[in-house]
């Protein structure tokens, strides 16, 4: 299994670098192998997980939840390759999913995330929800990064190349916005769950992981609400945006560190 | 058969000179015809804006060189020492060199601009349907064409814009994406401005108003652009409807200010506003750039952008003219393999016929030799041939190769007797 993942790694690694090399160059060729790569590492990392899923279930704990994760970012934007211009694009996420990938390779065996006697049903639902919703999150956030990025050039007035190469701020705004509304109803209900699961415990109360987590989902909701009716876009959005997510994992740090 | 051009371009000639010898679409036929009849078996005329050229394929390189020259002075009503002053010949491989950088954009005033390659086969397919060209033209130009395509999809050459109205709307597209339902809103009436006004539209802005101090000015630009004519008073009402807002008056102080975009900001919801101000003095007050989703260019913004862009284009131009060079050596190469590859094949031919000949008549002479000692005669045949073959056919493909195919066909032609018809 460990030399399996560690060849999902290097394969995701691999597309990094080809991504990076079609920033760097606007030569289609770069490109072209690029979106090859993705499609094997995305092809190798489904029979890697579906293989691993079939043989320990739910034991695969933090690594498997990561692996899906850094599998789905990677998903979310091939799929998002067939309708928007966002080739650039490709650099930053599947730089999140190489990182992801990786801290799942160097993660804990077992499962970090269910301690002994409190794994039950509920708290698995509210896990997996809530790393889908981290996931979309973080899609939307690394499409934020590039606004930020991509805006910061047109302001400057950049004659570097890279401007020219990097997707429009509409496209960047709208796929952001749509990141967000599609992992807040998932992050909505894992926070429900948890917060079922700490009043049937008895837990909750101002932990550091609960504040952590409640503060996330106000940012998120915030965005939502001003985008939605206000007309907001731009800058301040992207970086809301950003912020909701340094907050969510700030919650599963926490939970990491048994801080919850 | 070689081939040959003869022409006079952008670099050779000033415009007043090319003006002269340009030739219409519907003469070019006519220009290769008198290029065939002069001496050419085949012949391809262009003539863009930057460039007249005379292509023409025949045995007689010396001939066809003449006729084409001749073809083009008369083009340009007989002026033969104008053309002797600013056109240029080449032939044979320098030929196919010229023309795949022709087709390839390498050799353009604007490298990488992408209305050669459409001209080119505008005029090729002009000639062709008149039966003008032949088997070397076709062959040089539809590789030539070929390898444009290759240009122009493996380098960034064209990639980059390099004119400021086209700048402009590159910018446009950065902030908005497509252009298509957003509107524009021209300031002022002065040429630069129009020209940006027009590309935006050509890109797809739906909605363009033209507001100017003189409102019929204003109504006479908005029929030529398809647009709106509006005064210049409802301005401050156009900053909320409009994307992209182009500035060219000669207004001598700021005509948009900070506190103006700021307070059409608020009344946009905060949806993002473009500004390109081509007027000196500037229009737009440029602190306006710092309001969050208002992108303010000056002239000097955009000039700074094409001429990056320009040099972009000239990177990759080194990379295209490698893979240029590559791919026509590779096509002079097959040309020259292709001269030699009758000559080669009668050669091996009259040998085999020999070696037959003469292992038979050896055979015979060894009256019931096991079956062993006959392969090994016959082997042995086999490689004095293959051994003779191998150096002749090797000095034919590098003779051909270095230009010298007719010369080295006919020498071996002559030596190994191919052309008589009993041996």
């Amino acid at each position: 299994m460990e030399t399996l993942l560690a060849i999902g790694v290097g394969a995701y690694g691999a597309t990094t670098a080809s991504y990076l090399a079609s920033l760097w160059s606007p030569r289609p060729a770069f490109s072209e192998t690029a979106r090859w790569l993705l499609r094997f590492s995305l092809g190798f990392w489904a029979l890697v997980l579906g293989f691993w899923i079939f043989r320990e279930g739910s034991a695969g704990g933090t690594r498997l939840l990561l692996g899906i994760s850094a599998w789905a970012l990677g998903g979310i934007y091939l799929l998002l390759l067939r309708r928007y211009p966002i080739t650039s694009l490709g650099s930053f996420v599947l730089a999140l999913a190489t990182v992801l990938s990786l801290l799942g390779l160097m993660a804990e065996r077992g499962e970090a995330f269910l301690p002994g006697g409190v794994a039950n049903w509920l708290l698995r639902i509210h896990i997996g929800l809530a790393f889908i919703g981290i996931t979309v999150f973080a899609f939307a956030s690394a499409v934020s990064l590039v606004y930020l990025l991509q805006e910061r050039m047109l302001k400057s007035k950049s004659k570097s190349p890279l401007r020219a190469r990097l997707p429009n701020l509409d496209v960047l705004d709208t796929l952001s916005l749509r990141g967000i509304v599609a992992g807040f109803p998932f992050y909505t209900v894992a926070l429900l769950l948890g917060s079922v699961q700490a009043v049937k415990q008895g837990e909750l109360s101002f932990r550091p992981a609960y504040v952590a987590a409640v503060v996330s989902w106000l940012i998120y909701a915030g965005v939502l609400q001003a985008r939605l009716t206000a007309g907001w876009r731009g800058r301040r959005a992207a970086v809301l945006t950003i912020c909701g997510l340094l907050a969510a994992l700030t919650t599963v740090l926490f939970y990491s560190f048994g801080l919850a | 058969m070689s081939l040959v051009v003869v022409g006079l371009n952008h670099r050779t000639a000033p415009v007043k000179i090319r003006e002269r010898f340009a030739i219409p679409d519907s003469a070019l036929g006519a220009t290769a015809e008198v290029a065939r009849a002069r001496g050419c078996t085949e012949s391809f005329v262009i003539s863009t804006c930057n460039r007249v050229e005379v292509y023409g394929a025949g045995p007689d390189l010396q001939r066809v060189d003449e006729a084409l020259a001749a073809a083009l002075g008369e083009a340009g009503d007989g002026r033969v020492a104008v053309l002797r002053d600013h056109c240029y010949h080449h032939s044979g491989d320098s030929a196919i060199r010229h023309l795949f950088r022709v087709a390839a954009s390498l050799d353009s005033m604007v490298v990488g601009e992408p209305q050669i390659l459409g001209q080119m086969k505008a005029a090729f397919r002009t000639c062709r349907e008149a039966g003008l060209t032949g088997p070397a033209l076709n062959r040089a130009v539809e590789r030539a064409f070929a390898v444009a395509k290759r240009v122009r999809s493996q380098t960034g050459i064209g990639r980059a814009v390099v004119s400021i109205s086209s700048v402009a709307v590159d910018l446009a597209k950065q902030i908005f994406g497509d252009l298509q339902g957003r509107g524009a809103v021209l300031v002022g009436a002065g040429k630069m401005g129009e020209l940006a006004a027009r590309n935006l539209v050509a890109a797809g802005v739906e909605e363009l108003w033209v507001a100017n101090r003189s409102h019929d000015r204003a109504q006479r630009l908005a029929e030529t652009l398809g647009g709106h004519a509006r005064d210049l008073d409802e301005l401050p009402r156009l900053l909320l409807e409009a994307d992209i807002v182009i500035t060219s008056t000669g207004a001598r102080s700021f005509l948009i200010d900070k506190r103006a975009v700021k307070k059409a900001m608020r009344g946009r919801k905060y949806r993002p506003i473009f500004f390109i101000d081509i007027a000196v003095p500037r229009n737009v007050d440029p602190a306006a750039n710092r309001i969050d989703n208002v992108f303010v260019y000056d002239v000097d913004d955009l000039t700074g952008i094409a001429d990056e862009n320009l040099a972009e284009r000239r990177r990759e131009a080194e990379a295209a003219e490698t893979m240029v060079a590559g791919e026509a050596e590779r096509f002079v190469r097959e040309l020259a393999g292709a001269a030699v590859k009758p000559t080669i094949v009668a050669l091996r031919r009259k040998v085999q016929r020999l070696k037959a000949a003469e292992v038979e008549r050896a055979l015979k002479g060894l009256d019931g030799a096991d079956p062993k000692t006959v392969k090994a005669v016959e082997r042995m045949a086999d490689a004095i041939v293959n051994k003779m073959l191998h150096d002749v056919m090797t000095g034919l493909k590098t003779g051909a190769s270095e230009g010298r195919a007719v010369e080295l066909v006919e020498l071996t032609r002559h030596l190994f007797a191919l052309d008589e018809r009993s041996e």
